[in-house]
């Protein structure tokens, strides 16, 4: 792998991580997660759709959500994400590993 | 940076476990076979998203405008981001696929001509050659059903005083030959093609094609029976040959096993009828692949193999009589060099061994080995090559017409390529595209030329004349059709992709004008060429039907018309004496002579239109001393009306009549080409020759009559056979007279002499219920069946000059035709400014005439310096033949001006202002 697929696999790894946290709450429609994760961030992070869709797509692909078509309370047709057993299971060893990165960095951060 | 510690969540991002397999697979599925729905919720999902991104931002204090604005300008492209959601299922090659396909069909559609054009030049590419290539491939190339069948040599034998070498020994020499078996062979063996009489399923007594063989002859092919084994007394036979038998134990070939024996596979052991009223123990059958001779134009295979033995009577005739083939398995290590020697060294020192045999003409005995393969394919091979050069080229014209055809079409795309590019296309999308639309084409090409393919090797196997491919296995060959439409596909792809990859990066150069020079000469050349090899085919076709018909021509010294002939035997178990067996034939002949409708019969112990009886002959002595080599002539022995029925012309003297028999003046008749050459003409009346050597108990025989020569061999025979007759009645003594038992009956009828055929059997049957008939046809069948083969292979080549022709007419209409569609611009500016109808289609006829000049010049250079290697295949008529390459010439540019016609006549017919608007 190239250093840039690495760096890339990194990033993508990061937005599986959000997403899947943001649905671990509860089941959200695509603008769902964009603006619950604005509001969390305070703006930092905002989730471009063109990136966002697809990401929803390869997070069912390996299982880790699953989506339904439902009703909203306005009453329109959206398709609804949430987690399953293995989503769950992969948020957690993704959040034990951003957190053990997270130390290291800041621990190296710390010395100079 | 590298991360610690992963252990076992170290896994590529992209890969799949089993248990989320199952759910991609699902998905995949449904977003390529629920496409409509799927994009459906796509579009619903990216609506609401951008429906409650412009909600939040009115609930901020945007206006409805702003807030949609923003919205989208957040959104960041809506098409865009369809495409990555899209790029997401992961089904996008496969839509790919599925769209270029979709596309090249309607491209297709929109452009049947083209279509059709390039279906047609796939289907008569793959189809016809893999017909001719399969039977080019199951008798030419195909092994031959022996163990190592490299290692079987004949043994041929020459003597320096005859004429024609013979190639085969006398029977009685194997003895010698077989003192060679452990030292220079594995096993020797030899073998005489007979016919027996078996009983047919219905009662009646048949003659089948069969062989005698001493023991050692599977061994020497290297093969097993499939059912029983090598019974006991062909194994006595292997160690001593001139052994007699105890019982007649045979061998039989699985055709005969199948047809006559009912496929009975308990027949081991058990007898059959054989011959007219005794019979013979089964001993085994032969493997289904195993053949001797192999079946091929004018063989056929032998049905059952006896064990020869060399009786008394056989080794008497040692160096008198030379009809046995001899073959040998070489021994390991041993070459066909140190063979040949070897039998060289055994037939020298023959003369030394029995010189009581080997005298005056034989005295000196030349030997040699070759190799049995040569002797099988050698002479069909020339033939066969030739046809597959045809089947090359013909390939060859198909390729380059779909390349010419594929490349003309992506020269009109120029256009649509460039602007593609411009707004993003790739290369490699652009090839792909390509290369699927190319792909519709091959594959229903394909499909077309397999079923061409498939019926067309059918049809072959049905026309072709004496049925003798039925002995080869000549299926449609997968491999060569694999082969041939892999050829076919690889041009066809290559020549398609090359536009797409190399289109110029440059847009505005890629609107203008897009025919570059460069392309434009390549295709022409391209259609120049498929003009000139048209050209070679139809020459080489062209010659072969002037030759053929030249030798249908052919005189052969007698009236065939009406004429019809069968053999019968009259063996020596129920006309014991020669007498018994004249007088037989003489009441058989009166009985058919009583036939209504027969007008006149004789008959003689030659068989017609094939091989004759040669004999050694020694002139008068009154002539002058014997010359250098021995003379040798044909013999038939005849009946005294035999010149009359056959309607063999006399030119001097007188024939034979009922006063030649047995106890009179011995008398001949010659033929007049050995009157010229050994008597100087009529000085032959009144001369003597005896057959034999000088010491031959044969008496002196005086001339009574010259007759005109006669094609013996059949029609192909150039040199005249010199032609010795003698009445049969005289030939009461010595050990010819075996020879007047066997006769060829002629009956000259008025009339289809097809229509005397049923009368004939029931005399026959009645005259004797035990003789089978063998041979019952009209000469002239018989005759045509002696040039079937030329016939079939004219055929052939014919059928490979129409398909080349096809092509090529194919190729110019194509070119001409998107020429025409290039130009449409320029063509509607000349009839603007003044041009008639007539001068646009000279213009255009003009384009293609030129082409199709250059074609013909070069394909004529071409034939001129090929054609005199097909001179061994023509009768009579030279390879340079100059009315054929003139007819051929004219034929070909009308087919070529023909095909320049309708494009031309279309482009006459453009409207000058949809010219020009047509950009």
């Amino acid at each position: 792998m190239t250093p840039k697929d690495r760096s890339r696999d990194v990033v993508q790894g990061t937005l599986d991580m959000l997403l899947l946290k943001a649905l671990s709450l509860t089941p959200m429609h695509g603008w769902g997660i964009t603006h619950r994760i604005d509001q969390i961030t305070k703006g930092v992070l905002t989730l471009n759709p063109g990136s966002l869709y697809p990401a929803l797509e390869r997070l069912q692909d390996r299982g880790w959500i699953t989506a339904d078509w439902e009703t909203t309370e306005n009453g329109r047709n959206a398709k609804y994400y949430r987690l399953t057993a293995a989503g769950r299971r992969r948020l957690g060893e993704e959040t034990e590993t951003w957190r053990r990165m997270a130390a290291a960095i800041e621990a190296v951060l710390r010395t100079s | 940076m590298e991360t610690h510690g992963r252990g076992h969540r170290g896994r590529a991002p992209h890969e799949l476990t089993p248990m989320n397999l199952a759910s991609v697979i699902r998905r995949r599925l449904r977003a390529l076979f629920r496409r409509s729905i799927v994009e459906r919720e796509m579009n619903e999902e990216l609506e609401l998203h951008l429906e409650l991104e412009k909600q939040a931002r009115m609930r901020a204090g945007a206006t409805s405008d702003e807030a949609h604005l923003a919205a989208i300008h957040a959104f960041g492209g809506l098409d865009h981001v369809k495409e990555a959601y899209r790029d997401a299922r992961g089904t996008r090659p496969m839509e790919n696929l599925i769209q270029d396909l979709r596309y090249g069909v309607r491209i297709l559609r929109r452009n049947p001509v083209l279509a059709i054009a390039a279906i047609l030049c796939f289907a008569l590419g793959i189809g016809v050659n893999s017909a001719i290539f399969s039977i080019v491939n199951g008798v030419l190339i195909r092994p031959l059903p022996y163990r190592d069948a490299d290692r079987i040599v004949l043994i041929n034998e020459g003597l320096p005083k005859m004429g024609p070498g013979m190639g085969r020994i006398s029977a009685p020499e194997f003895v010698d030959y077989r003192q060679l078996d452990g030292r220079v062979f594995q096993a020797t063996a030899i073998y005489e093609g007979r016919s027996f009489i078996v009983r047919a399923p219905d009662g009646s007594l048949e003659r089948v094609p069969g062989a005698v063989v001493t023991g050692n002859f599977l061994r020497v092919l290297g093969r097993e029976p499939a059912l029983g084994r090598i019974p006991e007394t062909w194994l006595q036979n292997a160690s001593d040959p001139t052994a007699s038998l105890a019982t007649l134990e045979v061998i039989v070939s699985h055709l005969f096993w199948r047809t006559r024996l009912g496929g009975d596979s308990t027949i081991i052991g058990k007898t059959m009828p054989f011959g007219t009223s005794s019979v013979a123990t089964v001993a085994g059958v032969l493997p289904p692949d195993v053949q001797f001779p192999i079946g091929g134009i004018g063989v056929t295979p032998a049905e059952i193999f006896v064990a020869y033995e060399l009786t008394a009577a056989v080794m008497s005739r040692r160096a008198d009589n030379y009809g046995t083939w001899a073959f040998g398995r070489l021994a390991d290590g041993v070459s066909l060099e140190r063979a040949s020697t070897e039998v060289s060294n055994v037939a020298a020192s023959l003369p030394r061994r029995y010189p009581d045999f080997y005298r005056e003409s034989t005295s000196i005995v030349i030997g040699g080995v070759s190799s049995l393969r040569e002797a099988i394919v050698g002479p069909v091979r020339q033939p066969l090559l030739v046809l597959l050069g045809a089947v090359c080229l013909v390939l060859l014209i198909a390729c380059l017409n779909v390349s010419s055809l594929l490349v003309a079409r992506s020269v009109t795309r120029q256009r649509e390529i460039a602007v593609r590019r411009a707004i993003g296309a790739t290369r490699s999308r652009l090839a792909q595209q390509f290369l699927a639309e190319s792909l519709v084409l091959v594959i229903i090409g394909g499909l077309v030329g397999l079923l061409v393919g498939h019926y067309g090797a059918a049809l072959l196997r049905q026309l072709e004349p004496n049925g003798s491919l039925n002995g080869y296995d000549i299926g449609l060959d997968w491999r060569v059709v694999a082969a041939t439409g892999l050829a076919t596909a690889l041009t066809g792809l290559v020549f398609s992709v090359l536009p797409g990859i190399a289109g110029r990066d440059d847009l505005q150069t890629s609107l203008r004008e897009a025919e570059s020079r460069r392309k434009g000469l390549s295709r022409s050349g391209l259609v120049v060429a498929e003009i000139a090899i048209a050209l070679l085919l139809t020459v080489g076709a062209g010659l072969m039907v002037r030759s053929f018909l030249r030798l249908r021509a052919v005189d052969p010294g007698y009236n065939a018309a009406g004429l019809l002939t069968f053999r019968v035997t009259f063996p020596q178990s129920r006309y014991a004496s020669h007498a018994a067996a004249i007088a037989g034939q003489q009441v058989l002949a009166q009985r058919l002579a009583a036939i209504p409708g027969v007008m006149a019969v004789s008959s003689a112990s030659d068989f017609p239109a094939a091989e004759p009886s040669w004999i050694t002959f020694t002139l008068d002595p009154a002539l002058g001393p014997p010359p250098e080599k021995t003379p040798i002539g044909s013999n038939n022995l005849v009946k005294p009306d035999y010149f009359e029925t056959m309607g063999i012309a006399l030119r001097v003297g007188r024939t034979f009549n009922t006063s030649d028999i047995a106890g009179r003046e011995p008398v001949a008749i010659i033929g007049e080409t050995l009157a010229k050459d050994r008597f100087g003409g009529t000085n032959a009346i009144g001369r003597r020759l005896k057959w034999g050597g000088p010491d031959s108990p044969q008496p002196w025989r005086t001339i009574v009559g010259i007759v005109s020569d006669v094609k013996q061999s059949g029609l192909t025979q150039e040199e005249p056979t010199p032609a010795i007759y003698m009445p049969a009645a005289q030939m009461d003594s010595g050990p010819v007279v075996s020879m007047v038992r066997g006769q060829s009956y002629f009956l000259r009828t008025a009339g289809d002499p097809h229509a005397a055929f049923s009368a004939i059997r029931r005399t026959v049957k009645e005259f004797d219920g035990l003789m089978p008939i063998t041979g019952l046809s009209s000469m002239d069948d018989l005759l045509s069946a002696t040039i079937a083969d030329r016939k079939f292979n004219m055929f052939l080549l014919a059928v490979f000059a129409a398909v080349a022709l096809s092509l090529a007419a194919v190729g110019i209409y194509g070119l001409i035709a998107y020429s025409v569609a290039q130009r449409t611009r320029e063509l509607g500016i000349r009839i603007a400014i003044g041009a008639v109808p007539r001068d646009i289609l000279l213009l255009v006829v003009r384009q293609g005439a030129k082409l199709a000049l250059a074609g013909i010049v070069v394909g004529s250079l071409g034939a001129i310096a090929l054609t005199r290697s097909m001179r061994s295949m023509l009768f009579q008529v030279d390879p340079l033949d100059p009315l054929t390459f003139a007819a051929v010439g004219i034929a070909l540019a009308a087919v070529a001006i023909g095909a320049t016609w309708v494009p031309a006549l279309r482009a006459a017919r453009v409207s000058p202002v949809t010219a020009m608007r047509n950009d």
